[in-house]
């Protein structure tokens, strides 16, 4: 398959070969690199769960007796320190993460992969794996507050649990992982993607 | 050269690699260092040449501008009469898909994707069906002599085998030219000549230029030339047959 032609352009590969990459990405990812997988998860799991055992205990005064909202303030700066900390967290972890690929993005350049195929690539990685840690921290996160709540509530949680909140915790959650994760990969993917081959491969910056 | 044309009868002589004045410098800090202090050379197509020199010597250097990796300060370097610097990143990445190969001493293929797959992955780059890619790919693998490991990740392979996997991904797409960066470095001197073996036996069996930076004089042994390279300069380029080497051997390890 030698060409004869002297120069060309490159056609961009399809989506399906992206998402190939991608998905062999995630699922080696997930394996290996377990704690990076995991940080998105104990993150996530955090927001779920501060949100959740909140509804409850309001739930339950409203239910018992008391005045809701008497947590108002307090209550919201522990959701904004623990947004925080998964800003943190999360943006760590992908940072780490695509450290680590330098070399890997240097080879596929190498290869012909465009800046933006490489872009396209590492950040449907990201995304994945936002979505799957995503999905089992807010798992944890909800189910963790829930058996708390029932522990210190007892029977008198089955009177209401606040589903709407879990409902809207759910959302908030899955949402937070994937746009954290695909925000954390971004800056450092981006640097890559547009680094000449012999400087990904030195790691310099 | 003439074992060369036996294989490949219609092969022109041609220059496959130009580089013409090439100058690189890099400034850090207060001091301006010159890597490379005006290079010209031309590699005819076919020819298996080595580019030696020590540490600092700028050998690394020039072997990236060749290689397109990096631009040089001033001067131009074509590829099949291309001049490098003036291709757009559409035409660029063509390039580094379907006109060079690459080798790298720490191997770099990708360990989320099988023997297969790896060598897959050039020609599916280069846009070629998926199904004609895996027969290359699988017939390819078998020239390196890793037809019954298609299916192995990296991690199930020795640095040998790695890097044979890498070979074959570099003249997947039989490229005009193929840079091998180190390639025996990491290895131990058995498996480095087979390595060594395979890539003078791919250079010869597909009609590739192979440029080859290296510290390791068994490669002198299968260069067609020699490029001597010190102090930002090439001192020297000599034909293979010019030279008086011996490869020793270590008793007791031959096969």
């Amino acid at each position: 398959m030698r060409t004869d032609k002297k120069i060309d352009r490159i056609k961009p590969i399809g989506w399906r070969t992206v998402l190939w990459m991608s998905y062999n990405g995630v699922r080696h990812r997930a394996g290996r690199s377990f704690l990076t997988f995991l940080s998105i998860v104990m993150a996530v799991a955090f927001l779920g769960y501060v949100l959740i055992a909140d509804a409850i205990s309001v739930q339950m005064k409203v239910v018992v007796g008391g005045e809701p909202g008497a947590d108002g303030p307090p209550l919201m700066w522990v959701v904004v320190i623990s947004l925080g900390v998964c800003v943190c967290g999360i943006a760590n972890a992908m940072l780490m993460s695509v450290t680590e690929r330098f070399r890997e993005i240097a080879t596929l350049k190498c290869l012909g992969a465009l800046n933006s195929v490489v872009l396209r690539v590492y950040l449907l990685e990201a995304l994945g794996q936002g979505l799957l840690g995503a999905f089992f921290g807010t798992l944890f996160g909800i189910l963790l507050a829930c058996i708390i709540g029932w522990i210190s509530f007892g029977s008198d949680l089955g009177l209401g649990l606040p589903w709407l909140p879990i409902l809207k915790t759910t959302g908030w959650c899955l949402l937070t992982g994937i746009v954290l994760s695909v925000l954390g990969a971004l800056y450092p993917t981006a640097l890559a993607a547009k680094m000449a081959p012999i400087d990904a491969m030195r790691a310099k910056f | 050269m003439s074992l060369l044309r036996q294989l490949n009868p219609d092969l022109t002589v041609e220059n496959t690699v130009m580089v013409v004045n090439v100058k690189k410098q890099y400034v850090m800090g207060d001091t301006t260092i010159h890597a490379l202090r005006g290079v010209t050379m031309a590699v005819k197509r076919g020819t298996y040449i080595s580019i030696l020199g020590p540490s600092g010597s700028g050998k690394s250097t020039l072997f990236n501008m060749i290689g397109g990796l990096d631009r040089p300060t001033s001067g131009e370097v074509f590829i099949d009469e291309v001049d490098i610097a003036q291709l757009d990143p559409y035409e660029l990445a063509w390039m580094r898909c379907r006109k060079i190969g690459y080798i790298f001493q720490s191997y770099n293929i990708l360990p989320t994707l099988t023997a297969l797959e790896n060598v897959m992955l050039p020609m599916i780059f280069a846009d070629v069906p998926q199904e004609e890619a895996q027969d290359r790919a699988k017939e390819i693998l078998d020239t390196v002599e890793l037809g019954n490991r298609v299916f192995h990740t990296p991690a199930e392979m020795s640095g040998g085998q790695q890097q044979r996997v890498a070979i074959a991904r570099a003249f997947a797409n039989r490229p005009a030219i193929v840079l091998a960066d180190e390639p025996t470095a990491n290895l131990d001197l058995k498996t480095g000549k087979q390595i060594i073996g395979i890539l003078r036996d791919m250079n010869l069996r597909f009609g590739v230029t192979v440029i080859s930076a290296t510290h390791d004089h068994k490669m002198l042994d299968v260069s067609d030339q020699i490029a001597w390279v010190a102090d930002g300069q090439i001192d020297r380029i000599e034909e293979r047959k010019d030279l008086n080497i011996k490869v020793g051997t270590i008793a007791g390890d031959e096969h």
